[in-house]
């Protein structure tokens, strides 16, 4: 993650690309049908929460016009993403119970 | 955060004034919302919110033999999620309740916002008011569409906030585009491409907003993944969990969403036609088992025969699929030049004369896209009513937009104190200033919109016969050859000269009159009114057919059997003028009673097209299988006019 990051945007930190990547991985995992392997919607929105959080850190740590700042946002806007739906799927199956999960 | 002004708080308090009058409203007019949505969606919500309640996964149901069977494989799979989802959590059991409240809660918060979104669109109070209460008392179109309103909703809630977007881009609004871009994808979960216009849009805006090229991508890129967020990436996800609970893999074999090809290939059978092709289900399925027989509905190898079976057909007949093709044009056409005259009247001013005319044209082109794939969708299946219901909400959007732009003109001349002076030369001197730009554009705008209007009245009077032919062709019963017909009636009823003793008619705008052999009916001009009621009859358990002959002359017939103890329709028959064959064959009802029940036979006009239906009766006749007794019952005071 850290190598991603010094390729693309030396400037952006690793938490940064990594949640970007991380959020984008979790919600092709979660919901790609041509995916080679798949997360569960509740470890989903626990991967998506856990990127918000990073995104936001990183979002509020870095100074605005700068491709830092434009990595954590989009990370953040990702993870975003990505927790609406997973939290879509994890909620229609609580009726179910845990026997669904 | 800056801190929300008085005007603003105004507004606020308007859009809840707006969501309190809109969802009373809604609450008073929708009855039967479940209405809208056919058997087999209905049963499948059904189905899931049985195995719910029994502590199953969503999108699954109970077969007979207490299996279970994966609901919606054939369709979107939102409307089967949600609203199972609702009735399980909500205890709801009444898919009429759980459909209009699904329906209002959407729209309320369109209600809500609309005020201050059409303030900021427009820069006017009075757009502000007025918006919401076109869209509230205006659009009634938008009622008892089952589960078809998606589209509707993505154009009259989501649009306006993309309009917005571009109104007032700042560094932030990408957020916003990418929350509304996971909203329209919430309506392309319900409908599929219902939110697909809503991504255009917003990619437009990006487009047009944001620079350099790099960022444009990636703005663009976030915009489809977020587009795609529950559409796909959910509903797949919660195939592919509830197939882990069962052990089975019931998401690959089909579609992830609607058939395409099969209705876009019995969308080919609008017109009457010698191919065998109509928009019935059957039709598909069975040119698919004839090109592979291994192609079962709906899996993925089926969507791919009748593919092949719909490209052939339009290389093979280019001709009759273009004209197919331009009449469901005409059709649609004419319906949204009926319902909403005054958008093709004004939109010419708005573009060309307006003082607003760019801002006017930079809406209505972010808007255009929702016109556009709203018709080819209906195009390329059938313009049927409440499928149509995204088609006339693009309308109706524009129509919001120029009436939006009408009424901030009006507040600007309010304002200047032109009308308020009230002389003819202020009035001509500062209002109508306001109102255009140049005397030749002015000019050229009339003409446009004289064109326009008898563009559509032309349009109209053109696509009405299309659809009336259609509707009948669509929705009419086959005849019954009469050689085929051996049961022993139980009871007959001749119409030699007049009605038969005992029959009722329905008002005096029903005539009857006497024919060469049978009576000649001239019906009232209503659709679906009774016009001929016969005595009432007790009939036990058993099956049985009504059989009429009769010939219809012009316009159409309903033969209705009607439960009269509780006033319910068991049974109806459709018949229309354009069918042939009435000579050596009958019009036929049969239905089964599980209990003794008191049924009326009822003639009712099936006229389409409002205007009166003509028919020729001779005989009304309930028979059924030998060695079954029944008992008839003396005429009793009762009568419907309609139902």
């Amino acid at each position: 993650v850290v190598l991603i990051g010094e390729m693309t945007t030396p400037r952006a930190s690793p938490l940064a690309v990594g949640s970007l990547v991380l959020a984008c991985v979790t919600l092709l995992a979660f919901g790609w049908s041509g995916s080679p392997f798949r997360i569960q919607p509740l470890g989903a929105l626990v991967l998506a929460c856990v990127t918000l959080v990073c995104a936001a850190r990183e979002w509020r740590a870095t100074a605005p016009e700068t491709a830092g700042r434009t990595v954590a946002a989009f990370a953040l806007a990702l993870s975003a993403v990505t927790l609406v739906s997973a939290a879509l799927a994890t909620v229609v199956f609580l009726p179910c119970g845990g026997r669904c999960f | 955060v800056r801190r929300p002004t008085n005007l603003q708080l105004l507004l606020v308090a308007c859009g809840i004034v707006m969501a309190i009058l809109g969802g009373w409203r809604l609450d008073r007019d929708i009855h039967h919302a479940a209405l809208g949505v056919n058997q087999e969606r209905a049963g499948g919500i059904a189905d899931s919110l049985v195995m719910q309640r029994e502590g199953g996964p969503p999108l699954l149901g109970f077969t007979q033999n207490g299996g279970y069977y994966p609901v919606g494989t054939d369709d979107d799979r939102g409307s089967y999620l949600y609203l199972s989802f609702l009735g399980r959590t909500l205890g709801i059991d009444d898919p009429n309740v759980l459909l209009k409240w699904f329906f209002i809660a959407i729209f309320i918060p369109t209600f809500l916002f609309y005020p201050l979104v059409f303030f900021e669109l427009f820069g006017s109070i009075l757009a502000a008011v007025v918006a919401p209460l076109l869209l509230i008392f205006e659009f009634g179109f938008l009622k008892n569409t089952g589960v078809y309103w998606p589209p509707a909703w993505a154009a009259l809630s989501l649009l306006p906030l993309v309009l917005l977007a571009y109104k007032r881009w700042g560094p932030r609004s990408i957020w916003w585009l990418t929350g509304i871009m996971v909203a329209a994808s919430f309506a392309s979960s319900i409908r599929s491409g219902g939110g697909v216009p809503v991504v255009i849009a917003g990619i437009a805006v990006v487009l047009a907003r944001v620079k350099p090229w790099r960022t444009r991508g990636a703005y663009v890129l976030l915009l489809l993944v977020a587009y795609l967020s529950i559409s796909t990436f959910t509903m797949h996800a919660v195939q592919k969990q509830r197939d882990a609970v069962v052990g089975t893999d019931l998401t690959s074999p089909y579609p992830n969403g609607h058939v395409f090809w099969h209705s876009a290939y019995i969308g080919l059978g609008y017109l009457a036609n010698p191919y065998g092709l109509r928009y019935d289900d059957n039709v598909a399925v069975a040119h698919a088992r004839r090109e592979d027989p291994t192609a079962v509905f709906p899996t993925k190898k089926y969507e791919s025969t009748v593919r092949r079976l719909y490209v052939n057909f339009v290389l093979d007949h280019p001709g009759f699929v273009l004209r197919t093709y331009a009449s469901k044009a005409a059709v649609i056409l004419r319906r949204a030049f009926e319902q909403l005259p005054l958008v093709f009247v004004l939109l010419p001013f708005a573009l060309i004369a307006s003082r607003w005319r760019r801002t006017m044209l930079e809406y209505v082109l972010l808007a255009a896209p929702a016109v556009l794939l709203s018709s080819v969708s209906l195009i390329l299946t059938v313009p049927y009513h409440e499928l149509d219901v995204g088609w006339l909400a693009a309308w109706g959007l524009l129509w919001l937009l120029v009436a939006g732009w009408l009424a901030a003109l009006l507040e600007e001349a309010w304002r200047s104190g032109a009308v308020r002076q009230a002389g003819l030369g202020t009035i001509r001197d500062r209002f109508l200033p306001i109102l255009y730009r140049g005397r030749r554009r002015l000019a050229a705008a009339t003409i446009a919109a004289a064109v326009v209007g008898a563009l559509g009245a032309a349009v109209a009077a053109a696509g009405r016969p299309i659809e009336t032919k259609a509707l009948y062709r669509d929705s009419q019963t086959p005849l019954v050859p009469a050689a085929s017909l051996h049961d022993p009636a139980i009871h007959t009823w001749r119409f030699d000269r007049s009605k038969p003793s005992g029959w009722l008619v329905a008002g005096s705008d029903v005539r009857l009159s006497k024919a060469s052999r049978g009576t000649r009916v001239t019906t009232s001009r209503p659709k679906y009114a009774y016009q001929l009621a016969s005595p009432v009859v007790d009939l036990p358990p058993a099956e049985y057919r009504v059989v009429v002959d009769a010939r219809v002359v012009g316009g159409g017939l309903a033969l209705v059997i009607v439960d009269a103890g509780k006033d319910e329709t068991i049974v109806e028959s459709v018949h229309s003028s354009d069918q042939t064959g009435y000579d050596d064959k009958r019009i036929v009802a049969t239905f089964e009673l599980a209990r003794p029940t008191a049924v009326r036979v009822v003639l009712a006009n099936f006229g389409l097209t409002g205007k009166p239906s003509s028919w020729v009766v001779h005989s009304v006749r309930v028979t059924k299988p030998p060695n079954q007794t029944c008992e008839l019952r003396l005429p009793q005071p009762w009568f419907s006019s309609a139902r």
